[in-house]
């Protein structure tokens, strides 16, 4: 039986050679100190506040740019000396040009996937299939021009998921993406793992990491400044436990401040967000007793789910306060 | 449908969507191609009283040889402007947009797509000349000129073999293109160095001949011409160049710009640990600088087109409404379209003569030619006999004429100006202008240009973006 390695990606200490300017300042690495470990089968979303940080940190780990210091081993295999060389194991999707615009999307798929030993009626099929599958069969018989560059990028994942390359590496942290595509791109994280492949991504948006990854890693600054489960992360980082709706948000901050001292009131959006200020499980029907005491009747109360992009704000807003 | 395409199937596709679709094209556009030689061969018909007829004498014969001879250099001019349109889908700009990347790591192996594309190509350039070049001699055939097989396939030859030189030197110069406009232009640029190539090689010298065209194999007589050695050469080079590059592109993922992810006002550097050395590597004011050049020359020349288009139209108008008594006059010289042969040689048909406007106490001299009004109407004669009244007559009688049957007498007064020299060019340029196609070309294409100035301006500008 073919060994299939455990540890995808294994960086420690990377530091990049290339270094912001700024003006007349000092040059600060790009990213410095990069320790981070990927396992088989995982599906992580690398997030940060800088574009180029999260895209370079991609790149570094797809081979595709060189490092400064440090050590990076892909697959158990080490790295390549020759840089932007294509590796077997590894599939990189930097961009959304690599489709041909004169094709279907089935097409397409099937023009890629050509080269494996299913049997052709076969291969369509679970293509087709799995196209309906993550949403997407309205696409399948649109030509590829006809598409958004997230379109055409989460059909080269689906090829990519067909190919023979474990891990893949989804370096497009400047698109934009909408709940279908999001939906699409989840539903084929399980397909990727159902394959033993470990899916890495790159992404800014919140909403795609918490239903599409297990795994997250931020950067600020340069710095890996988590790395982890999903899970742990929004349990961690989000603290907001109650979120009040109602016309009177302002008064009823102002009276409940005094009544739940152990707790951070703040007003965003229109809701009043009640979130604890240590990290303590903390109980919500206390809150919702102090609430009624207060007098209020609020519009509605919800009990926060622990979101990603409330923990990244939170996160981020930690690091700031520590600078 | 169950999709079982090849990557040699999708190279037969060009552009297009589906490969029926495809074929039908290439058909139509061969057809297209013969229609358009055998329209343009009219077009020179009707400039046949011109400097052309000396000129280029290959392609104003009432013979095969011309519409054919035509058709060989129209089907180079569509393949260029077909490689420069669909140039993204025929050349090798796809390695640079990793779309090779996405196949090599499905299992496609770089050099079946190499040989795949290369054949494809070259497959559906001949599809399409074949075509044309029959449909060329059929649509002859309707005009009952003598039938000369001999030369044909000598000049079927020239056509493949221009056509092949250039679709390799486009492909191979595709694969050192980093951009697709940049590939364009260089596209382009085969067709210059071909007809370059052929002129210095002392092939058109042979080509234009349709006496030595019947033998094929002078086109290989290395004392006549080097062309073909040469462009043999060339073709090899160049094949050999396509898959060791090829190849070698093929290997590595192509990392497009980061630039417009580099946060504002921040450049990006690589240092070098060791020796501290710093490199930048993007800056945000190197940007865009290609972009506008690119832009500043296709505005500028629009508008030397258009302005020159239109000044043409002016200059045609002008001349075209001269009476005697009220000729246009530029700088003192008065043009003139010398519509006869009686001048001839020193003034041929159709040529645009000028004349220096003089006044009455100008001296005119034995031998000199003049411009003179008599009943209105403008004439041109040679001096015989100065004086006043001068004794005029013409250099060229039409055969069975009496000689000096257009000797008169003319006074000072009816002078309006004394030749000075001629243009050719220009002449024969007016005449065609004064033809539907040129009304066309020198009316309607600047006008359309004006109408739509601002989506060419845009086209280019999302080129270069």
């Amino acid at each position: 039986m073919e060994h299939v390695p455990e540890q995808i990606v294994v960086m420690e200490g990377v530091a990049s050679s290339e270094h912001f300017l700024v003006g007349g300042e000092k040059p600060r690495r790009v990213l410095d100190d990069i320790n981070l470990l990927i396992r088989s089968a995982e599906i992580w979303g690398i997030n940060g506040t800088s574009l180029f940080e999260i895209k370079l940190l991609l790149e570094i780990m797809a081979n595709i740019r060189p490092y400064d210091k440090g050590k990076c081993v892909l697959i158990e295999r080490g790295m390549m000396r020759l840089k932007r060389v294509i590796l077997k194991h590894v599939f990189y999707i930097g961009g959304s040009e690599m489709l041909y615009n004169n094709m279907n999307v089935l097409e397409f798929l099937m023009f890629a996937a050509a080269k494996s030993k299913i049997n052709r009626v076969e291969l369509q099929e679970e293509i087709f299939e799995l196209i309906i599958a993550i949403g997407l069969g309205h696409l399948s018989l649109t030509p590829n021009y006809m598409l958004t560059k997230e379109e055409k990028a989460v059909i080269t994942l689906i090829a990519a998921a067909f190919s023979d390359s474990l891990m893949i590496v989804f370096n497009l942290p400047k698109y934009v993406w909408d709940e279908v595509l999001i939906d699409a791109i989840s539903k084929m994280t399980s397909f990727i793992k159902e394959k033993r492949k470990t899916l890495i991504l790159a992404t800014q948006n919140c909403l795609l990491i918490e239903k599409a990854c297990s795994h997250t890693a931020i950067t600020k600054n340069g710095l890996l400044i988590y790395s982890g489960t999903v899970e742990n992360f929004r349990l961690s980082f989000d603290k907001v436990e109650v979120i009040i709706r109602d016309k009177a948000v302002e008064s009823m901050k102002e009276k409940l401040t005094l009544l739940l001292p152990g707790y951070e009131l703040d007003v965003k959006g229109g809701s009043l967000m009640i979130s604890r200020k240590t990290s303590e499980v903390s109980d919500h029907g206390i809150i919702y007793k102090k609430i009624i005491e207060s007098g209020f009747t609020p519009d509605s109360i919800e009990i926060n789910s622990k979101t990603v992009q409330n923990a990244y704000e939170e996160l981020i807003r930690q690091h700031d306060l520590q600078e | 449908m169950i999709y079982k395409n090849s990557y040699f199937k999708k190279e037969l596709r060009q552009a297009y969507m589906g490969n029926k679709i495809s074929t039908n094209r290439k058909m139509t556009s061969a057809l297209f191609l013969g229609l358009v030689s055998f329209a343009l061969y009219f077009v020179f018909q009707t400039l046949q009283k011109s400097v052309l007829s000396d000129v280029v004498p290959e392609i104003m014969q009432a013979s095969y040889f011309s519409t054919v001879y035509l058709y060989i250099h129209i089907a180079v001019v569509f393949n260029i402007i077909y490689f420069i349109v669909y140039y993204d889908y025929l050349f090798f700009s796809e390695i640079r947009k990793n779309s090779w990347y996405l196949l090599i790591q499905m299992g496609y192996r770089p050099m079946s797509m190499l040989v795949s594309k290369f054949a494809a190509l070259m497959y559906s350039v001949l599809l399409i000349y074949t075509v044309g070049f029959a449909v060329t001699i059929i649509l002859t055939f309707f005009l009952k000129y003598t039938f000369i097989a001999a030369y044909l396939p000598t000049l079927y030859l020239v056509g493949v073999g221009d056509l092949l030189l250039m679709t390799i030197l486009s492909m191979t110069f595709s694969l050192y293109a980093k951009t697709v406009i940049n590939g364009r232009y260089w596209t382009f640029l085969t067709a210059v160095i071909i007809f370059v190539m052929k002129i210095t090689l002392g092939q058109y010298a042979i080509i234009s001949n349709r006496v030595l065209m019947q033998n094929i194999f002078i086109l290989f007589d290395l004392k006549l011409s080097l062309y073909w050695p040469v462009e043999a050469a060339a073709m090899l080079v160049c094949g050999l160049i396509c898959l060791l590059r090829g190849k070698n592109l093929a290997k590595y993922y192509n990392l497009p710009s980061d630039s417009a992810i580099i946060p504002a006002g921040v450049n990006l550097v690589e240092i070098d640990s060791r020796t501290g050395r710093q490199k930048l590597i993007s800056g945000k004011v190197k940007e865009g600088w290609r972009g506008r050049i690119v832009d500043t020359v296709t505005t500028l020349f629009l508008i030397a087109f258009i302005c020159a288009a239109l000044a043409f139209n002016v200059f045609i108008i002008l001349i075209n409404s001269s009476t005697p008594g009220q000729e246009v006059t530029i700088r003192g010289v008065i043009p003139f379209v010398f519509s006869t042969s009686t001048m001839e040689p020193e003034i041929m048909i159709n040529d645009l003569a000028y004349f220096q406007k003089v006044d009455v106490q100008y001296p005119i001299v034995k031998g000199q030619i003049i411009l003179f009004e008599e009943n209105n109407v403008l004439f041109v004669e040679r001096v015989i006999k100065a004086g006043n009244p001068l004794t005029v007559d013409i250099d060229n009688y039409p055969p069975m004429s009496q000689i000096g049957a257009m000797k008169k007498t003319v006074t000072r007064q009816a002078v309006h100006g004394l030749y000075c020299g001629r243009n050719r060019w220009l002449g024969a340029l007016i005449l065609f202008a004064n033809t539907i196609v040129g009304r066309i070309l020198f009316l309607l294409v600047p006008a359309v240009l004006i109408f739509y100035q601002g989506q060419i301006y845009k086209y280019f500008s999302k080129e270069n973006t």
